[in-house]
């Protein structure tokens, strides 16, 4: 498993091309990711419409989505024609999944995967990566959720919302709250979802006033 | 006109040749051969413009073999005078086929020559940076033409297959060209080495060598970039130009080339604008803006003034995009560019303010490279044009990054008003239920989250920002379970220091240049005094 590393004239080796499809079924396999590699392979594809093989790109893009919140998707799908993304059902709908995923339409994201869980079972890792990033966003805009709106957005019910919770509390810092309304979960502090009253203190650094010390000393 | 025709006797065509033509040619040949840098820059750029619009103004220049007496059959300046001859064809007069292809034909003569043999002559850096540019400017322009199929001819269509096949204006062939001369010419190890700052001192003129290869791989870095944009993947047009760097500026040398550097931070800002990276994105437009802002003084004569404006007005537009869309990078800009934005582009940004997609529209078409198709169209079924394919689909990237964005200003402006509120009461007021509002929010916070570049040579790499003025977030009240969304109080402390410091320096100039004794009064005085 050793990392391919794509610079200079490897970019635009045609000859590199079963290479690159190689190594996106290792990646895919050993759950790692090389942006560099899979952009040079989209960009193959589209220099070359003839040699495209759409089950590669859906495996990209799929990858791609689950290192939110990086933009990795974005650099990928701006390669893509759009014929393309049209074309294929699989891509068209991981691009669905993705435009879903950005605007935080968790409802519509659960949706879209249930219609597509054979293509996302192939990837391994890939509900546990999307989930993170849910998680990851929740925390960092609710001080204290509900659990419905925490089951809602993580699509997980019953025990296995009960099992993942107590992994979360144990690991990451949450805790449960009961409360006469129902319970609530309450997310680790960060500066994001805490009241933080900022004063922006203005800080006069000596540069700036030197070249007027010139003009008051004058005359002593 | 009179020169196209084609002479077949070449006697009679070297006779209609003007002799201040025959005569630039000469000196011109004489002044490479003699490394005269000074005098090679003024007949490029000066004597071969009043030539031009003396006898060709809409007319091609004589073909290289009339010209050829007079250089002695040289290769090397054949090579040189058709890259101008081409030049100046694209500019004044409609490309052929024919000429597309001949043009192809002799840059790759050209570079293969500079990256096979050692040539020794020195070339005006201006020079060099004008054929990357016109290289991919004619690249460009290819890819337009192929395209528009529905204009085109049988034969013409027949021709084009058979360029095909040759590889001519090929997408990779001319990246590869790029990386040759950036791998030939060894600037990659030479600027990490120590930074530029050696070509920054002798300006790519070293004693002992030639400054071509060095230059046209420096200039490859930029063009790479390009490329990259042109074909919509920005992720590798951000690596491509390693180890140039927009944010550590010391030793850059394309501050000299004000082409070069347009170009450079043109490209590099609209890559970190497609990738959601506007914090970035707005650094390097006010770079560039400011400084071009400075010095557009010294061009007003030049030819390439009007491009120089085209682009500060595409770069003003894509500034006030970033900022429609991340208010918070207006707090990086300097008051110069912040001040002409706002001149040129108040209304815009207001009505983009609002989630008026049709500004961002046509700010974006009006601002956005000109994309390449990368591909020929398949010529036996195209029926449309496919030369605006690549835009559409750039195009429909970035609006979809918009859409994504467009409830969100009424939603701030509805956050600015309280320090807390009820989820219900709040849906209630933006007239949607709650699991869009909740929807919303989520959204909005993700949105506000940005990568910004934060320091090391890799551009691509950065640190994630809050990049934003509104600080909220979601609570649940323990008692009741309802949810109250929290605003945090940011207090701005104004900052006067900086105003105050600049207004005094400037005052402190203009009464150093008051108390200045007037020269020209003092020595007419003393005269007039000594005759009274």
């Amino acid at each position: 498993m050793s990392a391919l590393t794509i610079s200079g004239a490897d970019r635009y080796s045609p000859e590199k091309l079963p290479i690159l499809e190689q190594n996106v079924d290792e990646q895919v396999a050993n759950r790692t990711w090389n942006l560099d590699a899979n952009v040079t392979l989209l960009r193959f594809y589209q220099f070359s419409p003839a040699s495209v093989k759409p089950q590669i790109i859906a495996k990209i893009l799929i990858k791609a989505i689950m290192q939110a919140p990086n933009q990795d998707y974005k650099s990928c799908i701006t390669l893509l024609p759009e014929r393309l993304q049209q074309a294929d059902e699989a891509i068209y709908k991981v691009v669905q999944l993705a435009n879903a995923l950005e605007t935080s339409r968790f409802a519509d994201f659960w949706n879209a995967a249930n219609t597509c869980r054979d293509l996302l079972a192939t990837i391994p890792g890939f509900y546990e990566a999307v989930r993170g990033f849910i998680a990851h966003t929740l925390v960092h805009t609710y001080g204290r959720v509900t659990k419905r709106t925490l089951a809602d957005c993580l699509k997980l019910d019953g025990a296995t919302l009960d099992q993942y919770l107590s992994d979360k509390c144990r690991a990451a810092g949450w805790s449960i709250v009961s409360t006469p309304a129902g319970d609530v979960v309450a997310l680790p502090k960060n500066e994001d979802n805490q009241s933080v009253v900022k004063r922006t203190q203005e800080l006069i650094r000596f540069e700036q006033v030197a070249p007027m010390l010139k003009a008051i000393t004058v005359g002593f | 006109m009179a020169y196209r025709g084609g002479y077949d006797d070449g006697y009679e065509g070297f006779f209609q040749v003007p002799d201040y033509v025959k005569q630039w040619a000469y000196f011109f040949y004489r002044h490479i051969r003699e490394r005269n840098i000074p005098e090679i820059e003024s007949m490029y750029e000066v004597s071969f413009l009043k030539l031009s619009d003396r006898f060709y103004k809409a007319a091609p220049w004589p073909e290289v073999k009339y010209i050829a007496e007079v250089v002695d059959q040289d290769h090397v300046f054949c090579l040189l005078y058709k890259e101008m001859y081409f030049r100046h064809l694209y500019a004044r007069c409609q490309p052929t086929l024919r000429d597309r292809c001949d043009s192809w034909d002799n840059y790759c003569d050209l570079f293969g020559l500079l990256l096979t043999s050692n040539v020794n002559m020195q070339l005006p850096n201006i020079w060099l940076w004008d054929m990357v540019d016109e290289f991919l400017y004619q690249f460009q322009s290819f890819c337009q033409y192929r395209g528009k199929v529905q204009s085109m001819s049988p034969e013409e269509i027949e021709n084009l297959k058979k360029c095909e096949v040759k590889k001519v204006w090929n997408t990779i062939e001319v990246l590869n060209i790029l990386q040759a001369l950036v791998d030939k010419s060894g600037i990659v190890a030479e600027l990490e080495g120590d930074g530029g700052a050696r070509l920054c001192e002798l300006k790519g003129y070293y004693p002992q060598s030639s400054n071509v290869l060095r230059m046209l791989g420096y200039f490859s870095l930029t063009g790479l970039m390009r490329v990259h944009c042109l074909v919509g993947d920005y992720y590798t047009a951000l690596k491509a130009v390693y180890p140039l760097n927009l944010h550590e500026r010391t030793h850059l040398f394309t501050p000299c080339i004000l082409g070069a550097h347009i170009t450079l931070f043109y490209y590099g800002g609209f890559s970190y604008l497609m990738q959601r990276r506007y914090l970035d994105a707005a650094r390097c437009f006010n770079a560039v803006l400011l400084h071009i802002y400075r010095v557009k003084g010294e061009y007003r004569s030049s030819p390439q003034f009007e491009q120089i404006l085209k682009k500060n007005e595409q770069m003003y537009q894509l500034l006030a995009i970033c900022l429609a869309l991340c208010p918070a990078a207006a707090k990086s800009l300097d008051e110069n560019v912040l001040m002409q934005l706002r001149e040129r582009h108040s209304e815009n940004m207001a009505a983009m303010g609002r989630g008026d997609i049709d500004v961002y529209d046509s700010l974006f078409r009006d601002a956005c490279p000109k994309f390449v198709t990368s591909t020929p169209p398949a010529y036996d079924q195209a029926t449309t044009n496919t030369n605006q394919l690549a835009f559409r689909a750039q195009l429909n990237s970035f609006l979809l990054e918009v859409r994504s964005q467009q409830t969100l200003p009424q939603l701030k402006q509805y956050l600015l008003l309280y320090s807390s509120i009820s989820l219900t009461r709040l849906a209630a007021l933006m007239d949607c239920d709650e699991a869009a509002l909740r929807q919303q929010l989520l959204c909005l916070k993700n949105k506000q989250r940005q990568l910004k570049w934060d320091g090391g040579k890799d551009m691509t790499a950065g640190t994630w920002t809050v990049a934003s003025d509104l600080e909220f977030h979601i609570d649940v009240d323990p008692e009741s379970g309802s949810e109250m969304v929290m605003v945090s109080d940011t207090q701005q402390v104004a900052t006067y220091a900086p105003f105050l410091a600049h207004h005094i320096s400037r005052f402190e100039d203009i009464i150093r240049d008051l108390s200045l004794p007037p020269p020209v009064a003092a020595a007419a005085a003393a005269p007039a005094a000594a005759r009274a």
